[in-house]
């Protein structure tokens, strides 16, 4: 394993989370006071020309979008932190916050100082008990220090934090959903537009991040855009990322790499190769909406623009790897079962899309499929893409689309065997 | 303007239209499925998907919006794939169970499978096959048929504002579900349900669609008049229904449209004339009858005719009196509220009825809801309130002595005792005109007497108004704000005020406050009396009082026009309905004609009336329904339903509407303008006017009818002459301002909900809902009296006491009881004094 350069988690300590002592020890706080000495739209362009990325799952550049925030509209505007984290296979931002709590507390107020919105939400995975009373006392003891409410270390600005424990459902984690469950509504997902940024919460402008994104924002007011830059080699992807390993590997756990290391240097390194001896299959690499990668993608830089070049996506970064014994159609079948249960409801694709899919997955993983059923399958995924009114019924499709490129000979002898050949 | 492009065609849009709209306007036809106009969309279904020349994907028509140099496509052979798919993925959990289903003939999904050449099926999925939902009074819900549009949800929420329906669950086992204690039972989710999912459990298995025939008519249960569509089979209304976009209420209706009709059909409709309770010849009552009453003429004899009728049934009626019996002993129960309150509009601002159309309270910036619940005493005025509430955020301020739907929904809720209503108008009227706000452009154009109004606000003791009103310094002034700073502002007011003894007060503080906001002074807006019964507006044009000849026209002012025009000495003086009771009781009348009211559950005092209308000698009552009064008279004339008859009935803004018949009269039942013409006939030797003979005559003599409405012939409706007052004609008033005497127990006699008058209560569909009167009291009270839900109370006032049940209500302050009049059962009237709806009672266990 090399010794990468620690940002996110530095602080990290087995079974600890850092106090706001040890957080300031290190650096802590300090990009905030260095923040308030700029103007917001100063503030605005350097996470702009810093690269970073959105950490949620699309890897839409952060400063762009707070570039596009009315940060001068007068009334209310609000910034929402999405702490939703129900991706299957996607456990990062808890492991965030349990090792450091402050550094989304500070990413919050600078973001709330850069796009004026002193008003913040987080809103947190219904089942994140723990990283409930973490962000609690992390929100106590920066009001108590000055790092939030009124008047913040003297500058005239103010700003308070709110947390919001979630009903707890996946759809809970797209933003229009959120503020619609932010506000007591059904997390149906709303038309865009109105982006957010122009109707968002209580129909004001409003700015959605997830909390890795955010946390990053402290470290790159502090030390800089090009020390940011050059903690990665991709130019496309700069930072570090949290990876989360689960699966079949060795060692299932959550690194902090740089972007754009191998996918072969997170299954070997990291991951400590595959249980009992066994060989790499394939593995998603972002979460369950994104298509799988195979043995054949071992050497592809794990970035936002290389996944994307070979057909899969960053997403989540939460690798799920699958040995050679497991059965692709199988996989697809449970991760799919998960999204058609997981829809709002709201639209006809993806409501009855997903539940046509499950049923097209479930004869052929019990040997009842036939060609035509294949042929349905590719036609289905056609259909359902693109089609939807949100982006969950796309990303359903991610596995999907992947396992009839990738998998189409598994699926086939499945097929031509009548059983699955893993049995 | 923004161009594009549509199937090669060249649109012109403005911004903010979607493509749908954009391709509406020029033919061209997009599939939908959740699409309707009336709500925000949805872009649920994915039916109406078109492809954009530079776009990978392609975009839903009803929520895109039309965008500069735009080429969309609409028609193409991917287009047809994804539109069939789309339908097929929608029947994969469908049960297609046509045969049966209520929707079939006029459902969306068979006509978009038709329309989309969708012939197969061949997805498979879990089975969810929800239950059917039938715990719910009136409606039915069948899950399996469900398209999830939520064009039912829509409407509830955005339109009716009730908030009751919602999505529950998740993926394909989503369903529509309710909040049944916020469910208005308006029945608007069963008309836009695309499907046979949302049913209305009274028309279920009744009809098939095509077995229907359609009359378009108007809806007289309230005064809105809202646009129906009778559908009926073998002479019977088997269900209503409205369009969408053919009058204000935009398809919408409520409970008293939607579902109450099926009290037509009661078994209590008289068929046959009665005399001495026999069943009699047409010619034999209307002989004893046209004798018995000019046998008594001039003083002897006395009318009261009803806000049922039509137009030119009141106008004859009044005619039939004055000139053919030689007495102007007519009234009706306007007299309790709605003419209250015209005598001081007419007076102080020449006001007859609204001052504009009801859908200028939709587009107004700022409402002011006074004394009145428009949730059940016109429900399409709280649909015009939800409109300007949610689409044009306007500010609702809501004055209520209960804390009813709309208290819920208001920015500013003032809540006043008892009493107080003509100091809460002063007070707010003051603190507008003292921080600014007034109108003063509109003042100076109208106002006569501007030194005056300045000098009664000025004498408003504001102190005095918070301790009579029990509102507080904070909110008089948020509401004065409120309506103060809006650009235009409408007033509303109802039937808790008119119906007080504040009534006269009340409204005079009102018009000055209208005045102070220049609320009649422009195109959104206005000032909008109102009272539940569906033709209040159309009696009170007809001069049915004593006081006012046709067209409100002060009756000495007018009675030498008319005298010339009818060829006939006028009467002089006239007794009003309290003077009627008297006279009856003295016995001085000797004989009374009831055209459609029933003054034994009707009016105040209800007991009394009761007592003298057993006395008097020659009692002939003209009616639908048989019941108690019935039983009493001497002659009995069965009646016309409005769905039965010709004729013309005037809205609350002053719309008036041509009826149609939807069905042959129940029995020999005659049309009432048929039995008062023959009645003319007979008691004057003149022959029996048709009803194109008193339409005209009505139009020309009453004035306020304009010439448009002598076309009423060729139309379904017109407008009356607009509301222009000459300059410098409007006066501000000097209102008493009373505080009223503490109680310690009040209760406000109103309208149920549920029912319109009392004839509504023979329905089957609202009895499901209130079969017997319920007095709603709030839970303190009850607490004290030591009774729960469903116990029964004895409450003694004034004229009397009843007995009924109670209902323990979050919107009763304590202090404060509510009792429907609408049943003669627990007939509260009974309790009431003349000209006041609410008394001190004294309330026991019963
Ligand atoms: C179905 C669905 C689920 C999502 N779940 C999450 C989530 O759990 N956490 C998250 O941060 N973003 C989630 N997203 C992405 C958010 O919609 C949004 O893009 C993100 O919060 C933006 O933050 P970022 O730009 O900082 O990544 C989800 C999106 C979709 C369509
Ligand atoms: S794709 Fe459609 S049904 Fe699925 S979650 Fe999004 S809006 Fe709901
Ligand atoms: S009947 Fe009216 S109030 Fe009740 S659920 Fe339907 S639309 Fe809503
Ligand atoms: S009940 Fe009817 S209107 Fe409501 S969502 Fe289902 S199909 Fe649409
Ligand atoms: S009662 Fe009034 S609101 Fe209801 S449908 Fe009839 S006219 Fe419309
Ligand atoms: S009509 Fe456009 S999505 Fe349903």
């Amino acid at each position: 394993m090399t010794d990468y350069t620690q940002v996110l988690f530095k602080n990290r300590r087995p079974g600890e989370t850092a106090s706001l002592e040890t957080y300031e020890k290190t650096g802590g706080y300090e990009g905030l006071r260095i923040a308030l000495q700029k103007t917001p739209g100063e503030i605005c362009a350097q996470v702009k020309y810093s690269g970073l990325r959105g950490r949620g799952g699309a890897g839409f550049p952060t400063g762009v979008k707070w570039s596009f925030f009315p940060a001068d509209q007068p009334g209310e505007k609000y910034l929402v932190c999405n702490g939703d984290e129900m991706e299957p296979g996607t456990y990062k931002d808890r492991q965030l916050l349990l090792a450091d709590p402050h550094q989304l507390i500070e990413g919050m107020v600078i973001a709330a100082y850069a796009l004026q919105a002193p008003v913040g939400y987080i809103f947190l995975r219904y089942a994140y008990e723990d990283c409930s009373q973490v962000i609690e006392r992390a929100i106590a003891e920066a009001e108590a220090a000055g790092y939030l409410g009124k008047d913040i270390l003297g500058s005239g600005f103010s700003c308070e934090l709110h947390l919001h424990r979630s009903a707890g459902r996946y759809i809970l984690g797209e933003e229009t959903a959120l503020i619609n469950g932010l506000e007591g509504r059904r997390p149906n997902p709303r038309s865009k537009p109105p982006f957010p940024a122009q109707r968002g919460l209580f129909g004001r402008p409003t700015n959605v991040n997830n909390i890795e994104t955010l946390a990053n924002v402290p470290h790159i007011m502090r030390n800089g855009n090009a020390w940011y830059q050059q903690l990665s080699a991709p130019e496309s992807s700069p930072g570090t990322k949290l990876f989360g390993l689960s699966g079949h590997f060795n060692r299932t756990e959550c690194f902090e790499l740089p972007l754009g290391v191998t996918l072969r240097e997170v299954v070997q390194e990291y991951g400590g190769g595959l249980r009992n001896g066994k060989r790499f299959k394939a593995c998603l690499p972002g979460g369950a909406s994104s298509p799988y990668m195979t043995a054949e993608h071992l050497d592809v830089a794990m970035d936002f623009n290389a996944l994307e070049e070979i057909g899969s996506r960053l997403g989540t970064a939460g690798v799920t790897a699958f040995d050679e014994d497991t059965c692709m159609v199988a996989v697809t079948r449970n991760i799919n079962r998960f999204f058609a249960r997981e829809s709002c409801g709201w639209c006809t694709p993806c409501r009855d899309g997903l539940q046509t899919i499950s049923w097209l997955l479930d004869k052929i993983e019990n040997g009842q499929g036939t060609e035509d059923d294949l042929t349905m399958l590719h036609d289905q995924v056609r259909n359902i893409n693109g089609r939807s009114f949100c982006a969950l019924a796309e990303g359903a499709m991610g596995p999907v689309e992947a396992l009839l490129r990738l998998f189409e000979d598994e699926i086939k002898e499945h097929i031509r065997k009548g059983k699955c050949p893993f049995g | 303007m923004i161009n594009l492009k549509i199937d090669g065609k060249e649109v012109q849009i403005a911004p903010g239209a979607t493509i749908l709209d954009a391709a509406e306007t020029v033919g061209i036809k997009i599939p939908t499925l959740c699409y309707l106009k009336k709500v925000s969309p949805t872009g649920a279904c994915r039916v109406c998907a078109v492809e954009i020349a530079g776009a990978d994907k392609t975009m839903t028509a009803c929520n895109t919006l039309a965008i500069e140099g735009m080429d969309v496509t609409t028609q193409s052979e991917k287009l047809t794939k994804i539109r069939r798919q789309i339908v097929e993925l929608l029947l994969v959990n469908h049960p297609l169970d046509c045969p049966v289903c209520d929707a079939g003939g006029e459902c969306d999904l068979q006509d978009i499978c038709y329309s989309q050449d969708v012939t197969r099926q061949p997805f498979e999925a879990d089975d969810v096959n929800a239950a059917t939902i039938d715990k719910w009074p009136l409606i039915q819900q069948v899950p399996n048929r469900c398209v999830m549009c939520e064009k039912c949800v829509k409407v509830c929420h955005e339109l009716i504002g009730s908030s009751a329906l919602f999505v529950n669950e998740k993926g394909d086992r989503a369903f529509i579900d309710k909040d049944l204690d916020k469910c208005e039972f308006c029945g608007n989710c069963v008309q836009v349900c695309p499907t046979g999912t949302m049913i209305s459990k009274p028309f279920k298995f009744k009809a098939r669609p095509w077995e229907l025939r359609k009359t378009p008519s108007v809806c007289t249960l309230c005064p809105a008049q809202c646009q129906v569509d009778m559908q009926s089979k073998q002479g019977k209304i088997m269900r209503v229904t409205s369009e969408d976009g053919t009058t204000i209420n935009d398809g919408n209706l409520c409970i008293g449209g939607f579902f109450a009709h099926d009290y037509l059909a009661s078994d209590q409709r008289l068929t046959t004339p009665l005399v001495n309770k026999a069943p009699a010849s047409w010619e034999d009552a209307l002989a004893l009858t046209a004798d018995e009453l000019a046998k008594a003429e001039g003083q002897a004899v006395a009318g009261l005719t009803s806000p049922r009728l039509t137009n030119e049934e009141n106008y004859l009626f009044q005619k039939l009196f004055r000139v053919g019996l030689g007495s102007n002993n007519i009234d009706s129960e306007a007299r309790f509220g709605a003419l209250r309150a015209a005598k001081v509009l007419q007076e102080q601002l020449k006001l007859a009825g609204a001052s504009n159309h009801l859908d200028r309270i939709g587009s107004a910036d700022a409402l002011l809801v006074f004394g009145t619940d428009p949730s059940s005493e016109v429900p399409a005025v709280d649909w015009q309130i939800q409109l300007a509430h949610r689409k044009n955020d306007a500010k609702l301020v809501f004055a209520n002595l209960r804390k009813v739907k709309l208290a819920n929904q208001s920015e500013t809720f003032l809540q006043y005792k008892v009493g107080s209503e003509a100091y809460l108008a002063g007070a707010l009227a003051k603190l507008i005109v003292d921080k600014g706000q007034a109108n003063n452009d509109y003042l100076q154009q109208f106002v006569g007497n501007l030194d005056e109004l300045n000098s009664t606000l000025a004498g408003i003791d504001l102190d005095a108004a918070i301790a009579a009103t029990g509102v507080s310094k904070e909110l008089l002034e948020e509401a004065a704000d409120y309506l103060g700073s809006a650009a235009s502002v409408a007033i509303v007011f109802g039937r808790d005020l008119t119906a007080s003894t504040q009534a006269e007060a009340g409204v005079a503080a009102l018009a000055n406050l209208a005045l102070v906001c220049g609320a009649m002074g422009g195109d959104k807006g206005g000032l909008f009396p109102i009272d539940e019964k569906g033709n209040m507006q159309g009696l009170l044009d007809a001069g049915t009082c004593p006081e006012f000849l046709p067209g409100l026209q002060p009756y000495a002012a007018a009675t030498e026009k008319f005298a010339t025009a009818w060829h006939a000495e006028l009467p002089q003086g006239g007794l009003d309905a309290a003077g009627i009771l008297a006279g009856i009781e003295s016995g001085s009348i000797k004989a009374l004609y009831l055209a459609g009211t029933n003054p034994l559950v009707d009016f105040p005092e209800s007991a009394r009336w009761r007592k003298a209308l057993t006395k008097v000698n020659f009692l002939v009552v003209q009616d639908i329904m048989s019941n108690d009064l019935t039983a009493l008279a001497n002659v009995v004339l069965p009646g016309a339903a409005t769905t039965e008859k010709r004729g013309s009935v005037t809205s609350l803004d002053n719309r008036v509407n041509n009826l149609r018949i939807a069905v042959d009269p129940a029995g020999e039942a005659r049309p009432d303008l048929a039995i008062i013409a023959d009645l003319f006939a007979q008691i004057t030797g003149k022959p029996a006017p048709s009803d194109t003979v008193v339409r005209q005559e009505m139009f020309e003599l009453g004035g306020v009818y304009s010439d448009v409405c002598q076309m009423l012939e060729q139309r379904p409706f017109c407008w009356k002459d607009a509301y222009a007052p000459a300059n410098q004609s409007l006066t501000a008033a000097q209102p008493e301002l009373k505080t009223a005497p503490a109680a310690d127990l009040q209760l406000l006699i109103g309208k149920s909900r549920f029912q319109f008058g009392s004839s509504t209560t023979l329905s089957k569909a609202t009895a499901e809902l209130e079969a017997e009167g319920v007095i709603e009291i709030s839970a303190d009270d009850a607490a004290k009296l030591g009774l729960a839900d469903g116990g029964r109370v004895t409450l003694t006032g004034p004229a009397g006491s009843a007995t009924g049940p109670i209902k323990v209500s979050e919107q009763q302050p304590a202090g404060l009881l509510f009792a429907p009049y609408n049943y003669a059962k627990l007939n509260i009237q009974q309790v009431a004094a003349t000209g006041s709806n609410s008394v001190t009672v004294k309330a026991a266990k019963a």
